[in-house]
């Protein structure tokens, strides 16, 4: 039963823990199945084991004394007495030393030393040979196998032999008697150390195994968790970098469109769909030579670069859009590089040059204006002061010239300068810095008064009048007499218009915040302001039922010079735009041939 | 009334311009004085009674808005007219601070012209009397 006690508890502990299943075992349920409570843990260390053991040894000592002589007298010795109660002194002892001593490898040995002289002084005292208290040794032989060292199990044995030797030669004078019952019992002694040190050491052996398993597992499993914490940071973090330069790329206004080493193309961002219409699904894994015709010169551009290795720079190129018009670009190529510096591809950049292709026409408009109107301010002067005196003396010649004929020509001669006068006005007028004098005006006494100086014409062309004036219409601050020859202007282009006669609307109305944009285009900042202050507008509409205006004239009505009309000069409507304009105001068109046209006069209201 | 002579100065540096004022108010019965620059008319005014002065802006000696003030420094009621081939200078605020009774655009309609002449000049012969 020791021996099994022993290999029970050579198996369990060292782990310092005593489970459930080792208790168990200590209280001789062998290799039981795990209980109920074998979730509950009882903490026991090599000192209480070791304890635990030699409170046995002295239970078997005292029983073995106690039955040696059938009297009991032994234990009346008082040897025996003092033996047993310092034995159980050393075991009280032990049990104040601090647990983690017997953790130590020279701790244990000493005790077993200790224990085997407790015996040997036991056996000594009840008389040696005659005594079965040489298997007491077996125990302290199966005790010290708790070292789970063979060396000290062998040790333990020899050393209680040479004491047992030593004690029978101390009462029999040999040391090895020629009794074969006594004699058997020193290789007993061996083969149960060589068994309990062997089974120690498999014990130890498996635990090692077991801990260096648990061990490797505990470790493989951490090192499973930190690759896999690893791995989820890495991916997370890539994802968060290619989600960042997703963004980049689809934020971008230029057009980015990236093309691999075979020719195919890999990226095609929002700012390359806003520019060409082509949507990136389409394109994306296109090879560059099935790209759509109007791509054609991006696709070429890419083919070079990928052959020549070199980007290229194209400008003032014209890029046809799905929208069906063609826009101003600048594309340009550059080799993609990996970080090896190794080729992977090629990237093509478009930008979009629309809004500062406009703005250099504008500017350089600007530019012309300026010119003209310094020009014309000069050459007006110097052409006006003989046409004073021509004026004047045709007048002169015309009212002098009896004979018909040649008074004739002077007429002609008189009215040519009016003629040319007038042109001489009209490039003044628009090149003349704006400058208005605003006073709050009644628009409809205007409009009125423009219908009353026309009504003879109005008649003439049979041009029927409608007035839609809105009844609460405020007074606009304008420039009474610029504001007359604007109206005055539209009014007679609309009656123009109608040829074969119509119907002229005239309306009056007020609007907020919606101001549309003008098709001359000429006053985006102004439009942008308004739209943004939500500025309250009056707004004049001259309607007439006419011929309309073509579409592609649309854009060109309020440049100078440009008329349709062969006697014009072309600078009405443009300077009417002008008056408007600088009145921080709108001039709006809108016409459909055959149908008519509408113009707009937009004026911001003071805030009442 | 209808007996006095009014007596007309003109400034005009261009010939042709000077010689159709002239003949035309000459012919309307008016006494006409020409002058070529504007020291001329400061020199005639000083010699001549003169009942109106008619005058371009742009003279070689110097511009009208520095004549004028001096002219008027001597002459505060002479009604003073302005033909001027710039357009757009009959709303010009200095020239209208100097006190002007009148602008003409060439070419000058001489009809309009002669009326306001004598329209200004009646208006002061009756503030006169």
């Amino acid at each position: 039963m020791g021996l099994f006690l022993a290999r029970q508890l050579l198996f369990q502990q060292g782990m310092s823990t005593f489970t459930a299943a080792a208790t168990e075992a200590f209280l001789g349920n062998p290799l039981g199945k795990a209980p109920a409570f074998s979730n509950k843990k009882i903490n026991l260390n090599k000192r209480d084991i070791l304890a635990c053991f030699r409170a046995l040894v002295l239970l078997v000592l005292l029983v073995l004394l106690f039955f040696n002589n059938a009297d009991g007298s032994s234990l009346a010795d008082p040897k025996v007495f003092w033996l047993l109660g310092s034995f159980a002194a050393s075991i009280a002892g032990m049990l104040l030393m601090k647990p983690l001593w017997f953790e130590k490898k020279a701790v244990l040995p000493v005790f077993f030393l200790l224990d085997t002289l407790f015996i040997t002084a036991g056996i000594y005292l009840t008389g040696v040979t005659d005594t079965d208290l040489f298997l007491i040794f077996f125990i302290t032989v199966f005790i010290s196998a708790m070292s789970q060292d063979i060396k000290s199990v062998f040790g333990v044995a020899i050393v209680s032999c040479a004491l047992y030797a030593f004690l029978q030669y101390k009462t029999t004078g040999v040391f090895f008697s020629e009794d074969t019952a006594l004699l058997v019992r020193f290789p007993f002694l061996f083969v149960a150390a060589a068994m309990s040190g062997f089974i120690a050491m498999e014990g130890k052996k498996n635990k090692d195994e077991k801990s260096h398993l648990e061990e490797m597992n505990r470790f493989l499993a951490q090192q499973a968790d930190a690759s896999t914490s690893k791995l989820l940071e890495t991916n997370r973090r890539l994802k968060s970098l290619l989600e960042y330069h997703h963004c980049v790329l689809s934020s971008l206004k230029t057009g980015v469109i990236v093309a691999q080493m075979d020719g195919t193309v890999r990226t095609f961002n929002a700012g390359a769909r806003q520019i060409t219409g082509f949507v990136e699904a389409e394109m994306a894994d296109q090879k560059l030579e099935d790209l759509p015709e109007a791509l054609a010169p991006v696709a070429r551009a890419l083919e070079v670069t990928l052959r020549e290795q070199k980007g290229c720079l194209q400008e003032h190129l014209e890029l046809k859009t799905t929208r069906s018009e063609s826009i101003p670009v600048t594309l340009e190529t550059s080799v993609l590089k990996g970080g090896n510096g190794q080729m992977l591809g090629a990237i093509a950049t478009l930008k979009d040059m629309t809004l500062l292709h406009q703005m250099e026409t504008q500017l350089l408009r600007a530019e012309r204006l300026s010119a003209l109107g310094e020009m014309a301010a000069g050459v007006a002067h110097e052409i006006k002061n003989p046409l004073n005196a021509i004026q004047g003396f045709s007048n002169r010649l015309s009212a002098k010239i009896t004979d018909p004929s040649l008074k004739k020509y002077a007429d002609i001669i008189v009215e040519e300068v009016r003629r040319m006068d007038t042109t001489i006005n009209d490039v003044l007028e628009y090149s003349r810095p704006d400058r208005v004098a605003k006073e709050p005006a009644d628009v409809h006494k205007i409009l009125e008064e423009t219908l009353a100086f026309l009504s003879e014409k109005l008649e003439k062309a049979r041009v029927e009048v409608k007035r839609e004036f809105s009844a609460d219409f405020p007074k606009v601050g304008l420039d009474l007499v610029k504001m007359r020859q604007v109206i005055l202007n539209l009014v007679l282009n609309a009656v123009q218009a109608m040829d074969k006669g119509g119907c002229l609307t005239l309306k009056t109305g007020v609007v907020e915040g919606v101001v549309p944009r003008a098709d001359g285009g000429q006053n985006e900042a102004l439009i942008f302001q308004q739209l943004f202050l939500r500025q309250k507008m009056a707004v004049i509409s001259i309607e007439d039922t006419g011929c309309g205006i073509p579409k592609e004239n649309m854009s060109k009505l309020f440049h100078p010079f440009f008329t349709t009309k062969i006697t014009g000069t072309g600078l009405g409507l443009s300077i009417c735009n002008k008056i408007i304009s600088s009145h921080g105001g709108t001039l709006d068109v809108r016409s459909t041939v055959g149908k008519g046209s509408v113009f707009m006069i937009y004026l911001p209201l003071e805030d009442q | 009334m209808e007996t006095k002579t009014f007596t007309i100065l003109l400034a005009e540096d261009e010939e042709a311009s000077r010689l159709l004022y002239t003949e035309e108010l000459t012919e309307a019965g008016f006494n006409v004085v020409t002058a070529e620059n504007g020291l001329q008319v400061l020199g005639t005014l000083e010699d001549v009674r003169v009942d109106l002065l008619m005058t371009d802006i742009k003279m070689p000696d110097m511009h009208a808005l520095e004549m004028i003030p001096r002219v008027r420094a001597e002459h505060p009621d002479l009604p003073i007219l302005v033909a001027s081939a710039f357009k757009g200078m009959e709303n010009d605020f200095a020239l209208k601070e100097c006190g002007i009774q009148g602008f003409f655009v060439k070419p000058v309609n001489l009809d309009a012209l002669k009326l306001e002449i004598r329209r200004l000049l009646e208006a002061r012969t009756v503030s006169a009397a």
